[in-house]
């Protein structure tokens, strides 16, 4: 066998092994250790429930379109769906931004759930701002004038055109949340992949330096 | 190490019901969502058009129109992406981010704003046509002191509903090229002879846009008190929430230097790039990584767990870390 081919025999493997870790029971546990019991472990969960009602609001803005969502009725009710699961989303996201902070759960191997973290934090401001421009109204074209000098000024104006609606839909509807639901997909993959992140140790307990970081 | 981390002997473990979790947080969003959508609904302030401002601002339109003309508007000198200037070039020194992708949105707004609508005008008033010639033909020292003498004349202009009457002065063919404008403006046709960058996907609005934000776009803002100085982009869906979440970029803008810098954009932007790779860092950074060590907060959030592990509750109470070692091998 020639090293290419144990070389690519390797990396298929790894991908293969990877995927099994992923079994049904790591994927949606029946147990989770004592410690798991606070409501600040349910603000990932209402963070992604609140993505889910912005991304099935969203798919139904866009099936029916700018006039539609601009139009009062059904239209401007789902705009509004649309527009306060945002404020629930970026709410529970930084409650539970704040928490993993606070709880370090980085710690033990899990820098890269946070790194995702971030991430999806980065993007979510990115892709609801892009949202904003794309409402249609004053606001929009406001801040589409406004923005122009900070992305020029920045060095992305070139590329990324606030002026340009049809780039700045696109962008909206489908590549920033197609983007973003990867991040957070891979971040839900590594939280039941490397389990629920253990406490610091108690007062009287010996301190081991990977629980401590 | 994985296996110590969910090792069932260190941390007992509990049941758990994962997919109802999941229920009751989306349920639980569901409703918030559908009531404030159905109580406070979403908020929507009418778009600002060209004919509005030809009809209402007939002075600030006529203005706007004339410094395109003459290429002394904002846009005419702004700098990448749409042309050479310089007037809106952000530097720091040498570093300026903004010339390395180059003019990738080139826009002539003398040609786009104001000549092209009224070529395209012609065959609708064909008394245009001579008013372009005896431009085209002009000089640009000429067509620069037409323009200024409109402007100084314009300043004395007498104004009855959307009519203007512009004091006679030597401006040239000026007086009668723009108050066509206004008309087609007026009229409500304008923006759709500005905004044809392409045939048939006219979605870039840059034109029109940019011909509004040379005053109009401004004065309105400034009347919402939504300009950047005043936290503009928090509150800019007056009593709805805006997006709150740009705080800490918004906050830049309220202090020097980026409040009083011409490159104070520039600044900002990178400022926030910054931040967000010391968050990225956090788990690698010595000091920051220990903080919520230090601050001792997760005490609360694991209350209970604490609680068992100090006082002695048998079940919660982790064996040794001998055992652990012992167990993973
Ligand atoms: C799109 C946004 C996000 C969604 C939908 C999301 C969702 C979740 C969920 C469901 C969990 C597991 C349950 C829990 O502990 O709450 C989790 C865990 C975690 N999240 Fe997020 N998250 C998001 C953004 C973030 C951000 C912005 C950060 C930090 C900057 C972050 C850091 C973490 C960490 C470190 C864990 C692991 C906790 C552990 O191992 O115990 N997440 N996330």
């Amino acid at each position: 066998m020639s090293r290419r081919e144990t070389a690519s025999g390797n990396w298929t493997e790894a991908v293969r092994r990877r995927a099994e870790t992923f079994t049904w029971d790591a994927l949606l546990p029946t147990e989770q250790p004592v410690y798991v019991r606070s409501v600040v472990y349910s603000f990932g969960a209402l963070t992604l429930g609140a993505l889910v009602v912005v991304v099935a609001s969203g798919i139904i803005l866009a099936a029916n379109g700018p006039f539609w969502w601009q139009t009062p009725g059904a239209g401007v009710f789902m705009r509004g769906i649309h527009y306060w699961g945002v404020q629930a989303f970026f709410f529970f996201m930084i409650l539970h931004l704040t928490a993993q902070f606070f709880m370090g759960s980085w710690r033990l191997g899990r820098a890269g759930t946070w790194f995702l973290g971030v991430l999806s934090f980065a993007l979510s401001v990115v892709t609801a701002f892009t949202g904003y421009l794309s409402r249609g109204d004053f606001f929009s074209q406001w801040n589409q004038v406004q923005a122009k000098d900070a992305f020029n000024g920045s060095g992305i104006g070139g590329w990324f055109n606030v002026l340009n609606n049809g780039q700045i839909y696109g962008l909206h509807i489908a590549v920033l949340p197609a983007i973003l639901i990867a991040a957070v997909s891979v971040h839900l993959l590594l939280v039941r992949r490397h389990g629920v992140v253990p406490p610091y140790p108690a007062d009287n307990e010996q301190a081991d330096k990977g629980v401590l970081r | 190490m994985r296996r110590y981390m969910t090792d069932p002997a260190k941390y007992p473990q509990a049941r758990f019901d994962l997919v109802k979790e999941a229920v009751i947080s989306g349920v639980v969003v569901l409703v918030i969502v559908v009531i404030a959508s159905l109580a406070f609904g979403a908020p929507y302030v009418k778009p600002l058009t060209i004919k509005q401002v030809a009809s209402t601002e007939p002075v600030l339109f006529l203005q706007t129109a004339a410094h395109e003309l003459d290429d002394t508007s904002a846009i005419a000198q702004y700098g990448p992406p749409y042309n050479n200037g310089t007037g809106s070039l952000q530097a720091i020194g040498p570093f300026h981010p903004q010339t390395i992708l180059g003019v990738t949105f080139p826009i002539n707004p003398a040609k786009v704003d104001v000549l092209q609508p009224l070529s395209m005008a012609t065959p609708l008033d064909p008394a245009l046509k001579p008013l372009l010639t005896q431009w085209d033909g002009a000089s640009h020292q000429q067509q620069a002191a037409w323009v200024n003498a409109y402007l100084a004349a314009l300043s004395k202009a007498t104004v009855r509903g959307s009519a203007v009457v512009v004091p006679a002065a030597a401006d040239g063919p000026v007086p009668a090229m723009l108050s066509a404008l206004q008309a087609l403006g007026s009229g409500g046709l304008m923006s759709g002879a500005l905004d044809r960058l392409a045939p048939v996907y006219r979605y870039d609005v840059a034109p029109s846009l940019l011909f509004l934000q040379g005053a109009a776009l401004q004065q309105a803002a400034q009347k919402q008190d939504l300009l950047g100085g005043e936290w503009g982009i928090m509150h800019d869906e007056l009593s709805y929430p805006g997006p709150w979440w740009l705080t800490p970029y918004s906050a830049l803008y309220q202090i020097p230097p980026y409040s009083t810098s011409s490159a104070g954009d520039l600044m900002a932007a990178y400022t926030m790039l910054l931040i967000l790779l010391v968050l990225l860092a956090v788990p690698f950074t010595p000091g920051l990584r220990d903080v919520p060590r230090k601050l001792r907060l997760y005490r609360v959030i694991w209350r209970d767990w604490y609680h068992g592990v100090e006082h002695g509750s048998g079940a919660s109470a982790p064996p040794s870390r001998t055992d652990r070692r012992e167990r993973a091998t």
